[in-house]
């Protein structure tokens, strides 16, 4: 199994290097020592009723509390600066509903594939991992809802933050291994995947998610018994969870249990009324609009952030500082990030680091050098190798999915 | 930093193991349960003397925790009605058809465009 990533090395040295990475950080460890109660402390999230609890959940370190029945947690955006990969403890946390598994025997633990194959299995961990060699997929798992608190108009939902994402690599079986096991069917045009998690009335529908047969079919689609090689924490979908490269967490099902092969286009409401976006490119309205077709979420569209400065940062003027970040999409890679310092009417290319995968954060970085002292408005716009990129105004939708306007960061140079 | 606990049972003991410097490793090949202990739901609705409060918490955190509602934007009545719906009708909510428009009223009146504002800011154009 490949090791150490080199970009992730790099970037933890540089951590030590970037002081104004280190304001979040100390704010961070000087609200914990403050509080003697559970929470360590709270955050205040850019936007209306962004008051939000610093909590440590079991195998996590303090998170953005945004509920506890069932658990929401968000990733503090200074980690993002920290390294390319996200750890363990401090990955985001996303559940729908709220009777959640807290205790599982790895021993008894089975996936259970049924439906259009010839022959139904159920599988304990063991027998999952005698399934084939493994493989590793470095890749950004995302909430559809990302960001969905900066949205205007406001929309309803889980009012997040930027934190809901973060970068991981995966390891596991193919989820075509398993399927060839099972043998498909002649019909089967989907997959639908079911977790432990459960809602406390019988009434509310099934956590159930579904992809085309080819996609589960793609030998990258895993279910992941690893998560940057541990265990996955139980809030991340311990012992196993669906793998989805590219595509939005909302398919990433956690404590993965029940596979079925259908003969259709699944209806359940997490794919038939949830889950869905406007189907035109940038899957956007206005607010006032009515009456759009709509698709499944699908695949990420591309993003980018500036992760080595914050907002109300202040720059040495007339002196040069490394400015990094992150920048990813949904699979085709990042073919370039540009940089602004005026607030977009001028744009330079900011060097990239290795990729380590298309499915991965991608690191840039580059030397600014504020000429005079002054405010200074950073944006930063990633393109992909399909030249798809960042709209410069926000785009909108109901949901408050998808948000990948080009994000603008004010700094100070002095 | 505190540790990071994990439970593992070891036959009928409950052991709280330290995660922190055992460093990566897979538990699950130990064949050892895991068992979290979720921090409690201690947040609870603002207290008031309309008719929707009492009907709120029997219901509403049947399913969920009352942050889902406190931290959303400033909605107006219209809006919190049709979220109370939508946990009626799409979440199957056991809410009595009388007690919608009350719930969504204190909803409203309690976590909408009237409620004092706490801190934050407008959200950026």
């Amino acid at each position: 199994m490949p090791e150490p990533e080199p970009s992730k090395d790099r970037m933890s040295r540089r951590r030590f290097l970037a002081t104004a990475g280190a304001w979040s950080v100390s704010a961070l460890i000087a609200q914990r020592a403050l509080s003697a109660r559970a929470a360590a402390g709270t955050v205040t999230l850019p936007f209306a009723n962004g008051e939000r609890d610093l909590v440590a959940y079991p195998q996590k370190r303090p998170l953005i509390r945004l509920t506890s029945r069932p658990p929401q947690l968000e990733t503090p955006f200074s980690v993002f600066n920290d390294g390319l990969i996200t750890p363990n403890d401090a990955f985001f946390v996303r559940y729908h509903l709220s009777v959640i598994p807290t205790s599982i025997d790895p021993g008894a633990y089975r996936v259970r594939i049924g439906g259009l194959v010839d022959a139904p299995l159920e599988l304990s961990l063991a027998d999952l991992k005698a399934m084939g060699d493994p493989i590793e997929i470095v890749a950004v798992n995302q909430c559809s809802g990302n960001s969905r608190g900066f949205f205007s108009p406001r929309v309803p939902g889980g009012q997040l933050g930027n934190g809901a994402m973060g970068n991981a690599r995966w390891t596991g079986i193919p989820l075509k291994k398993v399927l060839e096991r099972a043998g498909l069917k002649p019909g089967a045009r989907q997959v639908t995947f079911k977790g432990l998690d459960k809602a406390p009335i019988e009434a509310t529908p099934p956590f159930v998610k579904a992809l085309d047969v080819d996609h589960a079919l793609d030998g990258e689609v895993m279910i992941a018994f690893a998560m940057n090689g541990a265990d996955l924490p139980m809030l991340n979908g311990f012992p196993v969870r669906l793998v989805v490269p590219g595509y939005y967490g909302t398919y990433w099902v956690k404590h993965l249990s029940e596979i079925e092969v259908v003969g259709d286009v699944f209806g359940g409401f997490w794919m038939s009324t949830a889950y869905r976006v406007p189907d035109n490119p940038g899957h956007s309205i206005e607010p006032d609009q009515k009456g759009v077709k709509t698709i499944p979420i699908n695949r990420l569209n591309v993003r980018s952030f500036i992760t080595s400065l914050g907002e109300s940062s202040t720059l040495p003027a007339g002196r040069e500082t490394r400015v990094r970040g992150i920048a990813f999409d949904g699979g085709q890679g990042i073919r370039e990030v540009l940089f602004s310092s005026d607030g977009g009417a001028n744009w330079q290319g900011a060097v990239l680091g290795e990729e380590a995968g298309r499915y991965s954060f991608r690191e840039w970085s580059l030397g600014f050098t504020p000429p005079q002292p002054g405010t200074y408005a950073l944006r930063v716009r990633a393109v992909n190798r399909v030249g798809e990129t960042q709209p410069l105004k926000p785009l909108w939708n109901a949901s408050g999915y998808m948000r990948n306007v080009v994000e603008t960061l004010t700094v100070q140079a002095v | 930093m505190p540790p990071r606990l994990a439970h593992l049972h070891f036959g009928s003991r409950l052991v709280a193991l330290l995660l922190a410097g055992a460093g990566p490793g897979l538990l699950a090949e130990s064949g050892h349960s895991v068992e979290i202990v979720l921090p409690a739901d201690t947040v609870m609705f603002a207290p008031s003397s309309l008719k929707g409060f009492s009907a709120a918490q029997a219901n509403c955190v049947v399913c969920h925790s009352t942050e889902y509602i406190r931290s959303q934007p400033p909605l107006s009545l219209a809006a919190w009605t049709a979220e109370v719906k939508k946990m009626k009708k799409v979440f199957g909510a056991p809410i009595a058809d009388d007690q919608v428009e009350p719930i969504a009223h204190y909803l409203a009146e309690t976590y909408g465009p009237a409620r004092a504002p706490a801190s934050g800011t407008p959200a950026p154009k």
